[in-house]
């Protein structure tokens, strides 16, 4: 059969083809001179400034210069960047050009780390100058950023000091949010206050509450890592933290056991992929109660994705885990004034502002330097004093062993 | 999850009486003119696969060392001979075990449903050529414009508990099951997903069967049903194979059908072997699932070039 063989090779050939086109494309988004993935054009960026910069003015008096920064997770991220803050700092610093690189859910996110660290272990420059969120937080924990001083980003002063003290300053935080308690308030009318409550009302209403699976996404992860940290020591619990130290994870059995044990009762013994699979059971009234990410479920509501009847309290005794996102300036980084300046112009008012306002994302610096509209934006809520999760690698010990031992 | 096509060997050309011998020249330029597309594969696809593999067996240091120091677990050979402990700590793994054994049984499952149902619509459209047939083939082919993911997440909705599916049973007092986070809804995704290209194959097969034959063996007392056996199957074996085993080889390596619309536990080995990568940080223990799947698909590509080496025996000996 002389056609089968023909579309046989033609088969091979498309996919080599697109093999090599994904890796070329990849190097060149990546090598900070490209322009396919340059957010500004530089020619007409002097114009805009001439018009007048609407948001606040550049912090820095740094040389011209381009850089290439790398940011990942979800749409909202990526719109926030895309959308809002981009463009307003192309405004605000015109002598920077940024090479914006985004990695939806954060699914490249390994081979990124990969990259920075083959370009450290060689001597080259990394195709990354500076990092948010998964990417700076691996990048810190394997050393591979620079340290921030406050001469580099004077505003670092302003930020919550246990979040900055997480990567001893070799990461900076520039917004955070936490995990909540999400339920229908039609269904639910005294939603649960502690932990052991939330976990005797999931057994009392079989099919009526889940969680993503931690592989999948944080709010699930919170939910399984609160369970199991409501059984470890307070002075372990730091440890796991801050480090790898597997030889405690035999304190997680008997939390692992209490979530086993919950999984009859789980909404159809599933627990689905994603933090959005489950704000979507919630918003179709599959489920009634579900943890969820503060900024999703808020930027939901906002969209009408969930109905006024959502409502989100948070639990105590432990409470969900929170955290901040990172940003870092990778080390070896030929670009790292520019980088600076950036995370400077971040940390100023006005733009922690418009995180608060586009994503519902806490701000890092405190509630009171905010402009005034966004200043009673949580309604109280407690946007800086969040219980931070457990270190990277103890969290892939952690959805490896709840993968084994809880569903199914 | 990389899915290597394998072609078949072109067969041997047989020395005609015109053939006169070329001179060596040309020979070197053929060569030369070969080379990109070869070594094109040997640097992008050969060597990162004997590294990759290279890495399961304990091979850590290297051109693998930006991976193992960024691994929460890695098995290291020491000295030069391999280790197995990597293979040993994957198959000793309940839930690898369990997963695999619902990545064959999805894959089987799925290939024999696909092909009935490619029969069934391209031979409806072969023996009637009406309008039925038309639209059967046309509905078939539609999920091929349809992106993977789209098409995955409609599925998921609709096989929900609150999905239409069962609001419709409900209205009319029947529990229809929920397919939704279950196996079957795999199935079911996987078979909507492999269909198109199934049906233009197998009735591109038919269609190259000539009328004459089905006529003759219909003239000769044949049944409808006989004719299809005796004359139109034989002749639409090596698409058929072709369908079975793509099929086989793409639905044994999917990812976006199973996580969205899969189970949490057991799952298939694509949502595993990205898990263990990215989130449970173990890229040796991927590996060694990429290499099982690796394997796996070979077997099925064996089966392939069997049945074309068969097949181009067949028309030598029928021409």
């Amino acid at each position: 059969m002389r056609s089968s063989t023909v579309l046989a090779v033609a088969v091979a050939a498309s996919l080599l083809t697109v093999s090599a086109c994904s890796s070329t494309s990849t190097a060149s988004s990546a090598s900070p001179g490209s322009s396919s993935a340059a957010v500004s054009a530089g020619s007409s960026s002097a114009a805009v400034s001439a018009a007048g910069a609407p948001m606040s003015g550049c912090p820095s008096s740094a040389a011209a210069d381009t850089f290439t920064f790398s940011s990942d997770g979800d749409v909202n991220v990526q719109n926030l960047w895309q959308q809002t803050l981009l463009p307003a700092f192309k405004k605000a610093c015109p002598q920077f050009t940024v090479n914006f690189v985004f990695d939806i859910h954060s699914a490249n996110a390994n081979l990124n780390v990969s990259k920075i660290a083959a370009a450290d272990k060689v001597g080259q420059a990394p195709p990354i100058d500076v990092a948010d969120d998964s990417v700076a937080e691996a990048a810190a924990q394997a050393g591979l950023t620079q340290k921030i001083t406050a001469a580099q980003v004077p505003a670092i002063s302003e930020v919550n000091p246990a979040a900055l003290a997480r990567f001893d300053s070799a990461a900076l935080p520039y917004r955070g949010s936490s995990v909540l308690l999400a339920y229908d308030s039609t269904k639910v009318a005294n939603p649960p206050k502690t932990l052991k409550d939330l976990l005797a009302w999931i057994i009392a209403n079989p099919g009526q509450f889940t969680y993503n699976d931690p592989s999948s996404g944080g709010s699930g992860g919170s939910f399984v890592e609160t369970v199991l940290d409501s059984y470890v020591s307070a002075a372990d619990l730091t440890k796991m933290q801050s480090g790898y130290t597997p030889a405690l994870e035999s304190q997680w059995a008997q939390g692992f056991t209490t979530l086993k044990g919950l999984t009859p009762s789980i909404y159809q013994k599933v627990y689905p992929n994603g933090n959005q699979a489950v704000l979507d059971l919630l918003g179709k009234g599959e489920i009634s109660m579900a943890p969820v990410w503060s900024d999703q479920f808020l930027a939901a509501k906002g969209q009408g994705q969930l109905g006024a009847e959502y409502k989100v309290t948070q639990i105590a005794d432990p409470s969900f885990t929170g955290g901040a996102a990172y940003l870092a300036i990778i080390k070896g980084s030929k670009h790292a004034a520019a980088g600076a300046a950036f995370i400077q112009w971040l940390l100023q008012p006005q733009q922690q502002g418009e995180i608060v306002k586009s994503i519902a994302g806490f701000p890092a610096i405190s509630m009171t330097k905010l402009p005034t509209a966004e200043q009673t934006a949580f309604g109280g809520v407690d946007v800086q004093n969040l219980r931070p999760g457990v270190s990277s690698k103890m969290g892939a010990d952690m959805q490896s062993q709840w993968a084994a031992k809880v569903p199914g | 999850m990389s899915v290597s096509v394998l072609t078949a060997p072109a067969p041997t050309p047989t020395p005609g009486p015109t053939r006169r011998p070329r001179p060596v020249g040309s020979r070197w330029s053929m060569l030369v003119m070969a080379s990109p597309p070869v070594l094109l594969v040997i640097v992008f696809v050969g060597v990162p696969i004997v590294i990759g593999i290279a890495y399961t067996f304990g091979y850590t240091g290297g051109l693998n060392s930006v991976a193992t120091s960024l691994s929460v677990s890695v098995h290291s050979a020491v000295g030069w001979g391999p280790t197995f402990d990597a293979y040993r700590s994957v198959f000793a793994d309940s839930r690898f075990r369990g997963d695999l054994g619902v990545t064959l049984w999805v894959t089987a499952i799925t290939v024999a449903v696909t092909v009935v149902l490619a029969w069934a619509v391209a031979l409806h459209a072969r023996l009637t050529g009406g309008r039925l047939g038309r639209v059967l083939s046309g509905v078939a082919v539609i999920p091929l414009f349809i992106p993977i993911v789209i098409g995955a997440y409609a599925i998921r909705k609709f096989y929900l508990n609150t999905g239409f599916l069962v609001s419709v049973g409900k209205q009319l007092g029947v529990t229809l099951p929920a397919w939704s986070y279950h196996t079957s809804g795999i199935v079911i995704g996987e078979t909507w997903a492999s269909l198109p290209f199934a049906v233009l194959l197998i009735s591109s097969g038919l269609s190259a069967v000539p009328d004459a034959l089905i006529d003759a063996a219909r003239d000769a007392g044949a049944s409808r049903a006989r004719a299809v056996w005796s004359v139109m199957l034989p002749m639409t074996t090596v698409p058929t194979v072709i369908v079975a085993t793509f099929t086989g080889v793409s639905v044994m390596g999917s990812f976006t059908i199973p996580y969205l619309i899969g189970p949490t536990a057991p799952t298939m080995l694509g949502v595993t072997l990205q898990q263990t990568y990215a989130a449970y940080q173990r890229p040796q223990n991927a590996q060694v699932m990429a290499v099982v799947l690796f394997a796996l698909a070979a077997g099925i590509g064996a089966l392939y070039i069997w049945a074309n080496a068969r097949a181009s025996r067949s028309t030598a000996v029928a021409a």
